[in-house]
């Protein structure tokens, strides 16, 4: 059984213990090809999906020397699919016996006048983009395979171009904290796409 | 650009060194080639480094080149002037550089320690080195220009005339006292686009007016010496071209002034080879140009002259010269001969190599190996190594079933073979090891059966009914062993749903698992029994194969129907697997996610997770299969008992699992067009039929058969009083009453009598009929008073006009009517009611 969702627990700060680990990589263009035949051979069976998503991140400026940040992220391919309002915590590395990246994170789904409702709070957009690529799923893992596009005009998803000649490869788990055994199992699937694509736990802090 | 540079400064020579005598080299550092046509900016020196390299560590080295465009970041001229590193001194720089000024484009000379402190040097430099001793040198005074040619120029020429072929070179100083010097400074970017021509060159560098007193540092060598040897090697005397554009290459290497690698040090008293004492290297090559140009020119004009044909023809050479036995055509006939046999003998050789590695090849493809056999399961299966051992998966849980057999098979190499004795043909040399409980073959029989039977026996019928097909000897193939282990997989996995459903679920008359059969009762009195047959190839289960079943209780449209369903179940559950929308949502059911005034409430919620089992489903369809053949049993019994009426159906070929339907049309023979009172459309469903009655009347029989039959038999009496109406039509009868369902007289055990009354076109007589479903017809007629004789006169109707009132009614005595059936009899009777017309 999976997980309960996240909304049935009382949404207080600290008291989710829900963390994603995560692993990374990038393909260029013209490897995303190959790339996509070995996950269909590698994930689960089932027909391979494509999703077309635009993020918006929004910031709250308080007291504090950071900012509270929250992505709100919506399905343009799909509809009636509701929001997805994310939140996501500072990235541990941790040491060499943990695999992958952890970070804190808290999902929900939302209606869709959820950019309202964050704009009466106090949050403004800081940036948005539009993720297009391919979803697949292995176990409790999830791997996206996406190009992220730039929007030209602000609020206007039809004109966008794309940010680079290279697709970003992303392997998650959403697990409850202290399961770092998940880590292990994303570190052999990520063997396993070596060498078309290496995956790595990637300090964000590091390309700043 | 000549071997020598000027430049224009007095470099205080006293301070570096005191002369430029001892073991003087001159060296010959990059060349043009890096410069032009476009700049190589790989090639940077270090002084101090080609001091080592010409054997001569702490030398004094004056010269020109092109200065360090990678430490000043432009180009320049340079004029080095340099006492190199050495043990006992540190190295100076003494050098300057002479660039374009970018302010205002003049000439600008700067000293080179005064920025820098390296001491490299770029592209091209011409060397002169020495130990810096004081010692013998030779002055020249020159007093003023008398021709073309610069200074440095003659005195290289000076040098060539003296000592020829020998190369001599000489480097140092000479100062320019009185007069002007023109001279050029490269500018500070190299050209982009490729210079080409000594124009563009000119055209790039910057040329200056300098006035006197100038220093000049020229090295020159009187004669190259590569030059002369290359032209020595230019050889006329064969005619192959691409020799000769070899040579032509290594001739225009030898032009430019090469010397990059073979940084040439040379004492000016040594040469290093000998050669033939000549003015000008390219002498010989010069004569032998010139004679093949007078032969070429010969040649011409011979051509020419011939072409005319005025004063010269060309004959072919008489071949008298031949001996005159052989006829030449004869001898062509043998050299044919000899070439064709030559050739033949090829072909033979090359068809004889080709059918032994055909026949090779047949013999490989027999003697399959193992590798290729794996590869060939590969294609089909999944493997993976665990260990040493390769093993296989022939579960469908890839699929998306869930049962928990792990569906292993291990490859093995087939090894048991003696290789004393002939191989077998259906000898693989790959083998497979599939669990024990799946070996054999199974199969999943459905069946129906009316009564139950003896609980005693349960459990043991049906089973191992079918004898195994007797295997062949050898071991039967990969393949075959495989997938039958893989139905035997598939068949334990429908089992092992269905009996778990069987015990889940609640039903009013609980299902019942025993050993490898499920009972369960759709209907009263009938039991419905899935079965798991699963004979494996050992002898006990063998022997106990029994023959008494016949084969027709097999369902084996069920059977189909439980394989689809299970397929169907995998794919479900493969599905029910949702990508989250967006994507960095979690997983989870996408209608789950819906909140607030969207969401659903927990009626629909409940909608959603209620599914039917298969073993529903199975029943289900089970009971429609036994509805459906019964309604068709009860249609066509009463079909053939009664004859009259005809019943007719029609069954669609096309149905559902759950529901089936089929039109019927009672009619009569010979009135079909007339009387089209009935049809019945009947949709079969799983528990019960509804009958759609012509005028849109529903009606919803149950399962019991006897409710159709009786439902049939009284639309059959209803349609013959409606044929009577719709004869009476056709006639000119008059309809005086109808009645579907009559009141009147003796009650029918199933449905209503019905009954008409029409009256004859002239009114004299009329015609009564009642018609029960189960008392049958009853015709009456009534005649004319007149025409009753035993009528007592009444003593109210005195009138003879009352005589043409209807009488009393007398019954037809209808069994002795002539006529095929109820219709015909009655179309008899009302025409000989009617009065004839002629």
């Amino acid at each position: 059984m999976e997980a309960p969702p996240v909304t049935m627990m009382p949404v207080t700060g600290g008291t989710i213990n829900m963390m994603e680990y995560l692993l990374q990589g990038s393909v260029l263009d013209h490897s995303l090809e190959s790339l996509i035949h070995r996950l269909r051979g590698l994930c689960d069976n089932m027909e391979p999906e494509t999703f077309l998503d635009h993020e918006m991140v929004f910031l709250l400026k308080g007291q504090q020397a950071s900012p509270f940040v929250l992505r709100a992220r919506r399905s343009m391919d799909r509809a009636g699919a509701p929001w997805h309002l994310r939140y996501l915590g500072q990235p541990e590395m941790g040491d060499k016996n943990r695999h992958a990246l952890v970070r804190n994170c808290v999902d929900i789904a939302t209606s869709e006048n959820l950019t309202d409702f964050l704009m009466e709070m106090g949050f403004r957009m800081d940036h948005e983009f539009v993720a297009k690529g391919h979803l697949f799923r292995k176990g409790i893992m999830k791997i996206m395979v996406y190009k992220i596009f730039r929007i030209l005009v602000p609020g206007n998803t039809d004109s966008t171009e794309a940010l680079s000649l290279s697709y970003l490869v992303e392997l998650s788990v959403v697990a409850p904290a202290g399961q770092d055994v998940v880590s292990d199992d994303m570190k052999n699937f990520a063997e396993q796409l070596k060498p078309l694509v290496h995956l790595e736990k990637i300090d964000p802090k590091r390309l700043m | 650009m000549t071997c020598a540079e000027f430049s224009f400064h007095v470099p205080s020579l006293e301070e570096l060194a005191g002369g430029i005598c001892g073991k003087t080299r001159i060296a010959e550092v990059g060349g043009v080639p890096y410069l032009l046509p476009l700049v190589n900016q790989k090639k940077v020196y270090d002084l101090n480094k080609i001091a080592k390299e010409i054997k001569l560590p702490g030398a004094f080295i004056l010269g020109a080149g092109a200065g360090p465009f990678q430490t000043l970041g432009f180009n320049s001229e340079f004029m080095p002037v340099i006492q190199t590193e050495s043990e006992h001194k540190p190295p100076v720089n003494g050098s300057y550089f002479a660039h374009v000024n970018p302010a205002d484009g003049g000439c600008l000379l700067e000293k080179y320690s005064e920025k820098h402190h390296d001491f490299e040097c770029a592209l091209l430099a011409n060397l002169f080195a020495s130990e810096g001793q004081p010692g013998k040198v030779i002055e020249v005074k020159a007093k003023r220009r008398t021709g073309p040619l610069n200074f440095v120029t003659c005195m290289r020429q000076t040098l060539e005339k003296h000592y020829g072929n020998k190369p001599v070179g000489m480097g140092g100083t000479f100062i320019i006292q009185k007069g002007k010097v023109k001279s050029h400074i490269m500018p500070a970017e190299f050209s982009s686009c490729p210079l080409n021509s000594d124009e563009e060159v000119n055209k790039w560098l910057h040329f200056y007016e300098m006035k006197a007193p100038l220093v000049c540092l020229p090295v020159f060598v009187s004669r190259d010496p590569n030059l002369a040897r290359l032209a020595q090697r230019i050889d006329f005397s064969q005619g192959s071209g691409s020799e000769e554009e070899e040579a032509a290459g290594t001739e225009g290497d030898a032009q430019d002034w090469p010397g990059a690698g073979s940084s040439a040090d040379q004492d000016d008293e040594e040469g290093v080879v000998k050669f033939q004492p000549s003015l000008w290297p390219w002498d010989s090559v010069r004569n032998n140009l010139r004679s093949a140009l007078t032969e070429m020119c010969v040649l011409y004009d011979v051509l020419s002259i011939v072409r005319d044909k005025k004063f010269m023809t060309l004959d072919p050479v008489s071949q008298d010269a031949l001996p005159p036995k052989q006829n030449p055509q004869t001898l062509q006939l043998i050299s044919k001969k000899k070439s064709l046999a030559g050739a033949a003998q090829i072909l033979l050789k090359g068809a004889e190599r080709l059918t032994k590695s055909v026949t090779e090849n047949q013999e490989n493809k027999l003697q399959r190996d193992f590798n290729s056999e794996l590869l060939r399961l590969r294609q089909h299966w999944k493997l993976r190594k665990v260990g040493d051992k390769i093993l296989g998966d022939l579960s469908y849980r890839s699929a998306g079933s869930l049962f928990p057999h792990h569906g292993t098979f291990e490859v093995i190499k087939n090894t048991d073979l003696d290789l004393d004795k002939k191989i077998p043909e259906d000898y693989c040399p790959l083998d497979v090891q599939i669990p024990s409980d799946l070996e054999g073959s199974a199969y999943i029989k459905v069946s129906i059966q009316k009564q139950a039977p003896d609980i005693g026996d349960l459990g043991t019928v049906n089973l191992f009914k079918r004898p195994l097909p007797k295997s062949k000897p050898g071991s039967p193939h990969w393949q075959t062993k495989l997938e039958a282990a893989q139905n035997v997989l598939l068949c334990k996995e429908i089992f092992a749903q269905l009996s778990r459903e069987a015990v889940q679920i609640k039903s009013q008359i609980p299902h019942i698992v025993v050993k490898n059969q499920i009972i369960s009762q759709p209907f009263p009195n009938l039991q419905l029994s899935i079965s798991l047959c699963h004979s494996s190839n050992d002898k006990k289960s063998q022997k106990s194969t029994t023959e008494k079943q016949c084969p027709e209780d097999h369902l084996y449209v069920l059977e189909h129907n439980l394989h689809l369903l299970i397929r169907e179940f995998h794919k479900q559950t493969l599905s029910s697997i949702m990508m989250p929308h967006p994507a960095s949502a979690p997983f989870g059911h996408k209608r789950m996610r819906l909140s607030g005034p969207q969401a659903f409430d927990k009626n629909e919620i409940n909608s959603l997770q209620s599914s039917e089992g298969l073993l529903e489903k199975i029943i289900k369809q089970a009971k429609h299969i036994f509805l459906r053949s019964r309604a068709a049993a009860t249609i066509d019994s009463l079909a053939s008992r009664i004859e009259d009426p005809q019943i007719q159906a029609h069954w669609s070929n096309i149905n559902d699992v759950y529901e089936s339907s089929v039109k019927v049309l009672i009619t009569s023979q010979g009135y079909e067009q007339i009387c089209k009172s009935i049809q019945l459309q009947l949709n079969i469903g799983v528990e019960q039929i509804r009958v759609v009655h012509r005028d849109g009347r529903v009606i919803t029989l149950s399962y019991q058969e006897q409710e159709l039959q009786d439902f049939l038999l009284s639309q059959m009496s209803q349609h013959q009083v409606h044929a009577v109406q719709q004869l009476a039509k056709v006639m000119g009868w008059q309809v005086l009453s109808f009645s579907n369902h009559v009141g009147l007289g003796p009650i029918e055990s199933i449905g209503n009598a019905s009954a008409i009354t029409v009256a004859s076109p002239s009114g004299d007589y009329a015609i009564s009929v009642r018609n029960g479903p189960e008392s049958g017809s009853k015709i009456m007629v009534q005649f004319p008073r007149n025409q009753c004789k035993d009528l007592p006169k009444s003593d109210v109707l005195q009138d003879n006009k009352w005589s043409h009132l209807r009488g009393p009614f007398k019954e037809v005595q209808w069994n002795k009517m002539e006529g095929r059936n109820f219709v015909y009899k009655m179309e008899l009777l009302m025409s000989a009611l009617s009065p004839c017309l002629l």
